[in-house]
């Protein structure tokens, strides 16, 4: 087996320009069996990576590959194993639930009727209901139903969980679980909701305004970064310090951020006077929020 | 074009959920449909015109609305991105919604045709009036598929509105023309139905404007780069 | 019992008995009094008798047809939904008068011109006919549905099903209280009425290949009530106490019929003449329909080879029988002998040639598929029907 069989996703150089928007360059890869959360801010091109892996729209330049098929002119082969659920997506609202079921169901033979039944019960659901009067969360569960029951090799979720109620939200992250469970089932989806990201994902992916800003497994990302706070007077020789990531002062308090900020890091810190007095590691949000704003680059 | 035997099993699937959306309109159509033509058959005068009326309306109307519910909704109601994620090129897309669009305008169109030329040819109307019934039902359907490859390639409801409006609007000024054409106009004293080469050419171009604009629209088609 | 005998054996025998009533009706009317004037193959000597028996069966022939056409129709729906219906009957019906239609079309105009070039005594309508085309300028006659009249209107009825379903116009759970013996065969009888006040009496067929809206409502109320039929099972059951008194009244109402189509000298046409006669066949049409109903459950709700080989080629005959009839009836034409021997001498021949014709060039092959579906194994099971058109 070569390299390329083990890539659910590999975007390369792949460049998206609007008159408002663009994105650069992105390189980005899904191993198979791994769920990598996509976090950025809206507007930071979260949909556009989406859409362009789902064959929406076109990238204007660079490699695109999906499942081993590569867009667009693959793209029949691709789509038949991505099962893809956009917030913005909507289903035929004077059509019921049970329609749009067995309309996806003719459409892919591998649709697994036992397991969407399985879905409806748990999801509740109405099927024989017309999709135009179901509630935002509802709605969000049948298109997920809809997905779901394909069994699809990589799941391509944008911004599933938003504007969902807790309950909802509680529902779907269970569902998502559960098929998360399947080794061989790729998952890349994105939101702004950081603790979702941290409680699913393998990988996680930082978008900022069109470009990666960094993209690790979720162990290292969490393990590499820690807030510092301590005590003594502000040098620019700390800010400099390539392990910072963002520093505050007031006063004598100091807070850092820092990546990678081993033993040695802060032995240094104590060898420029400043004591230090805790060391704590940072959330998924904390963490997106200081690297979105010093820009750090990978 | 070569189709594999899984893309038209797709392609079909795509047809017939553009008729089950639009299922509702269609029976209605099919009611007024019956009507009209039950009119017709009375054989009275204002019935016959009545139920005439009824069946050109029911034409025009019917291609404006599959229009309007199977492409311009899908885009204005989200829809668009549902289909477009699955197993759908571009051009099966292309040629499914022609396909169903030209369906359902085809079988009140043959219909009205057919009728048309009954009542005509068994009636003490000249039989003349044929060709000159034809060339306008020739507009009629050179209308629809100009509107139907405008909502093809072009998004914008506006612009799409524009054209449906803006062709319709040449309908009666098209009959006033070939009116105006002695070749054409003088047959329909006669009861000849005969083909001479004024209407011959009108009717040739009106076959070249829709296969054109089939041509083209597909031609664009193919290089869209978005779908939502 | 097993599968087959689950099956609705009396629906399907009504139905052949209903269309080989048709290929009898059309072969007595060349010895009709009333049809002397209309009819192709008028023979020189009518009789009276043919005309009692053959309004009488006019009247609930084609309804009974329509009704078990409804039924029909319904139990398709329910097995394969609605578009399983429409496809069924697009197939089984329009795509058999498509067909059809082109080749009866010419076969009767070639037999009705060589009729009138070789005949010596023409019966009265083809020297009408005769005249009319000798004439300059004779405009072409307009084509009709002819026999085939049927086909075409249960193929919209069956569309409107569809249409309803699509409308979602749902038949009301109330209204399942009219479906009672008392209602049907006084209450419902009311409604047909209207249609049958438009057409002269007996109602004529609806030839024309534009809809007409009184057959549309008559039969298409018979379809109606086919349709619910097949929802309310019981409701034979129901009927059955009452159908020798409907028979009775049917009788009774004919013979005040058939005075008022009074052969001889006619009543002038007032409109509550014409009322009267509505009302007449609208009752006579239920009742006697209901009677059918209720008396094909009880003695032809079986199955074996013979009833079964009956209805499978009951809609071939049906279909080819009119050529066929007038072709030996032409022949018969000039024979010097009585009506019973002419009539019986035509409808024999016609149903042999027919039945050959079926067993020779339809049952095995794809015309046979085409009018009756898919025959074999899966028909035992109890599956897929056979017979004619209105069959699963």
């Amino acid at each position: 087996m070569d390299m390329e069989t083990n890539s659910a996703i590999a975007l390369r150089g792949v460049s998206k320009r609007y008159s408002d928007f663009s994105l650069e360059n992105i390189d980005l890869e899904l191993p198979v069996g791994q769920i990598m959360g996509l976090v950025g801010a809206n507007g930071a091109g979260k949909s556009t990576i989406m859409r362009i892996l789902i064959g929406l729209i076109r990238a204007d330049t660079g490699q695109v590959e999906v499942c081993d098929h590569r867009l667009p002119d693959d793209q029949v082969a691709a789509k038949r194993e991505i099962g893809y659920a956009s917030e913005d997506m909507r289903l035929y609202k004077g059509q019921t639930l049970r329609w749009h079921m067995d309309f996806v169901q003719r459409m892919y033979p591998s649709w697994d009727a036992l397991y969407a039944e399985q879905l409806l019960k748990r999801f509740d659901v109405p099927s024989a209901q017309k999709v135009g009067g179901f509630s935002h969360g509802q709605r969000v569960k049948a298109l997920l139903l809809l997905v779901l029951a394909r069994r699809p090799k990589l799941l391509l979720l944008d911004e599933p969980t938003t504007g969902l109620d807790p309950v909802a939200r509680a529902e779907v992250l269970e569902a998502l679980a559960d098929v998360l469970r399947d080794a061989s089932r790729s998952v890349l989806f994105s939101s702004h909701n950081t603790m979702d990201v941290e409680q699913l994902s393998d990988t996680i992916t930082f978008l900022h305004k069109g470009r990666l800003v960094a993209s690790e497994d979720k162990e290292s990302f969490l393990s590499s970064w820690r807030r510092i706070l301590c005590q003594g007077l502000w040098q620019p020789e700390i800010g400099a310090m390539p392990e910072v990531v963002s520093a505050r002062n007031n006063g004598t308090i100091i807070e850092l951020k820092v990546r990678d900020g081993g033993d040695v890091f802060l032995s240094r810190l104590n060898q420029l006077g400043i004591t230090i007095k805790t060391v704590e590691p940072m959330n998924l949000e904390d963490i997106f929020v200081t690297s979105v704003r010093a820009g750090a680059p990978q | 074009m070569i189709v594999t035997a899984e893309e038209f099993r797709i392609m079909k699937l795509l047809v017939i959920k553009d008729w089950q959306i639009y299922q509702k309109q269609l029976a209605a159509y099919v009611v007024g449909l019956i009507i009209g033509l039950t009119l017709v058959g009375m054989s009275k005068v204002w019935s016959f015109y009545g139920g005439g009326l009824l069946l050109l309306v029911l034409l025009i109307c019917v291609g404006g609305f599959a229009i309007q519910s199977s492409l311009l909704n899908e885009r204005k109601e989200q829809t668009l991105p549902f289909v477009m994620s699955m197993p759908v090129t571009p051009m099966m897309h292309y040629w499914s919604k022609l396909i169903s669009n030209v369906t359902i305008y085809l079988a009140p169109f043959t219909l009205v045709v057919a009728g048309t030329a009954f009542v005509v040819l068994y009636t003490p109307i000249p039989d003349g009036v044929l060709v000159w019934a034809i060339l306008i039902y020739g507009f009629l359907a050179v209308n629809f598929f100009l509107s139907l490859c405008t909502a093809l390639v072009v998004e914008s409801e506006g612009w799409n509105i524009f054209a449906q409006i803006g062709l319709s609007t040449l309908i009666s000024p098209f009959m006033l023309a070939i009116g105006s054409i002695d070749a054409i106009h003088s047959q329909t004293r006669t009861n000849n139905v005969a083909w001479g080469s004024a209407a011959v050419a009108i009717l040739a171009l009106e076959i070249a404007v829709i296969v054109l604009a089939i041509v083209i629209t597909g031609a664009i088609h193919r290089r869209k780069v978005s779908f939502l | 019992m097993n599968a087959p005998d689950s099956r609705l054996h009396y629906m399907d025998n009504l139905r052949a008995l209903a269309m080989l009533a048709g290929v009898a009706f059309h072969a007595g009317l060349a010895y009709s009094i009333l049809m002397r004037p209309y009819w192709p193959t008028a023979d020189v000597n009518p009789s009276r008798i043919v005309d009692v028996v053959a309004w009488f069966s006019h009247l609930f022939r084609m309804p009974l047809f329509f009704l078990v056409g409804g039924f029909f129709a319904a139990m398709l729906v329910q097995e394969r939904g609605v578009g399983g219906m429409l496809g069924n009957r697009l197939a089984r019906i329009l795509l058999p008068f498509v067909l059809f239609w082109p080749i009866l079309h010419l076969a009767m105009g070639w037999l009705i011109t060589t009729a009138m070039t070789h005949l010596d005594t023409l019966p009265p309508l083809l020297m009408v006919v005769k005249k009319w085309m000798s004439g300059p300028n004779a405009p072409a006659a307009p084509p009709t549905l002819m026999h085939l009249w049927f086909l075409p209107y249960l193929m919209c009825f069956c569309i409107l099903v569809w249409v309803v379903k699509a409308l979602e116009i749902r038949w009301p759970s109330r209204a399942d209280a009219l479906l009672r013996p008392a209602v049907l065969s006084a209450g419902w009888p009311l409604l047909l009425m209207a249609p049958l006040f438009a057409v002269p009496a007996p109602m004529p067929a609806p030839e024309s290949f534009f809809p007409q809206w009184w057959a549309l409502m008559f039969f298409g109320l018979y379809f109606a009530l086919g349709y619910r039929l097949f929802h309310a099972p019981a409701l034979l059951d129901k009927l059955a106490p009452a159908a020798p008194w409907l028979l009775a009244a049917a009788l009774l109402a004919y013979a005040v019929f058939f005075e008022l189509l009074s052969l001889k000298s006619p009543p002038p046409s007032t409109p509550w003449l014409q009322l009267v006669k509505a009302a007449l066949q609208a009752f006579i049409g239920v009742w006697m329909t209901l009677c059918c109903l209720v008396y094909g459950k009880r003695w032809l709700n079986r199955g074996n080879r013979v009833l079964r080989y009956v209805a499978e080629s009951s809609y071939w005959v049906y279909i080819i029988h009119l050529p066929v009839l007038f072709a030996v009836q032409f022949l018969v034409l000039p024979v010097q002998a009585h009506w019973t021997l002419k009539f019986l001498l035509s409808l024999s021949a016609t149903l042999f040639i027919a039945l050959v014709s079926y067993q020779v060039l339809v049952r095995h092959t794809v015309v046979g598929r085409l009018l009756n579906g898919r025959r074999g194994r899966e028909r035992d099971a109890g599956e897929v029907g056979h017979g004619a058109v209105v069959q699963r």
